[in-house]
């Protein structure tokens, strides 16, 4: 059966158009392979934010993979290290 | 979403264009964004756009720290940017400083007039200097005149240097300015009463304008007399803060 993409006036009626959602639909679509915006890794260290801060743990670590090594620089890369090991440290607690 | 259309996203966001669908922690990435492609001024503009206590602690510090740096960089680069070209050639040596005063005034550069004014120059950024926008209420800094540079403090000022300007290159037929009046009114005399009180005698000449107009007008008076005087009057900006 054919799901159609639910359209932004029909999100937004069931007030699912949100930063938070909107982005989370965002990464998943990004995980499955059918985001066809242009991304860079800056971008995808910002969705690593997003689920830190949201608690999305499984996310967060699958995103881990799309980050190029050497693409951001000193500061933002430490502070990348520190989420990762924030995500595998709050998933083995919960497993 | 690449660095580019987040950059147009935020510059939407500030401007105001973009209400909906934008949580706390949508700014504050959008404040790492610019802090990693060194926005300085967009970071610091978006932090007025942040409540207090949004986020969590951790987060909290973090989009401080950020946000202190995007202000102290903004700051550091409007004074490198309102730096005169005097103060900068003032930390040259003897002979460099010589040197470079030169080629100022080769290039027809004021030793007042300020770096971002040359940027806005060479990169042909209009911005800054006035075409279109509203003059009113902007504080004047220099007059450009085809390519030259003139300092001037008001908007009165900026009007009779250009038309100084345009004496200097006619010296013989300044009389033709007279002939630039309204349908009532006269914009030009030598005659001081034939003028309000706010009139004022152009330097080098016995000829007085009236000076009793808006900014806008005397900017576009001035391009008038330009082209009365078969002058490029597309050349004629002024430069405000």
């Amino acid at each position: 059966m054919l799901i159609r993409k639910k359209t932004v006036r029909q999100l937004k009626n069931e007030g699912n158009y949100t930063a938070q959602l909107r982005q989370k639909r965002e990464i998943e679509r990004f995980l499955k392979g059918n985001y066809i915006k242009d991304i860079d890794s800056f971008q995808v260290y910002q969705w690593i934010e997003r689920c830190h801060f949201h608690q999305w743990w499984h996310l967060g670590i699958s995103l881990s993979g799309y980050i190029m090594p050497n693409s951001l620089n000193a500061d933002y890369q430490k502070r990348l290290d520190f989420l990762l090991k924030e995500f595998s440290r709050n998933m083995s607690k919960n497993s | 979403m690449d660095a580019e259309s987040q950059k147009r996203k935020i510059r939407r966001f500030i401007n105001g264009a973009i209400k909906e669908g934008i949580d706390a922690f949508c700014i504050y990435q959008w404040i790492e964004r610019c802090h990693f492609e060194k926005w300085w001024e967009m970071g610091a503009a978006l932090g007025a756009h942040l409540q207090p206590n949004s986020l969590n602690n951790d987060y909290e510090k973090r989009m401080e720290f950020i946000l202190a740096e995007c202000r102290r960089n903004h700051q550091q680069e409007k004074k490198a940017q309102d730096k005169t070209m005097g103060e900068m050639i003032g930390d040259l040596d003897g002979v460099k400083r010589v040197e470079a005063v030169q080629l100022l005034k080769k290039l027809g550069i004021d030793l007042d007039t300020k770096l971002k004014d040359i940027e806005n120059v060479i990169q042909g950024r209009s911005s800054r200097r006035t075409s279109n926008t509203d003059l009113t209420g902007k504080s004047v800094r220099a007059i450009i005149v085809h390519g030259q540079t003139y300092p001037a403090r008001t908007h009165k000022e900026a009007y009779l240097k250009v038309i100084q300007f345009v004496f200097q290159h006619h010296p013989q037929d300044k009389d033709r300015i007279l002939n630039l009046q309204g349908r009532t009114r006269k914009y030009f005399s030598r005659n001081p009463h034939d003028l309000t009180k706010y009139r004022e005698r152009i330097p080098d000449s016995d000829i007085y304008a009236e000076l009793n107009e808006n900014a806008n007008t005397l900017y576009r008076r001035g391009k008038e007399v330009l082209q009365l005087y078969k002058m490029d009057h597309e050349s004629f900006k002024i430069m405000t803060d």
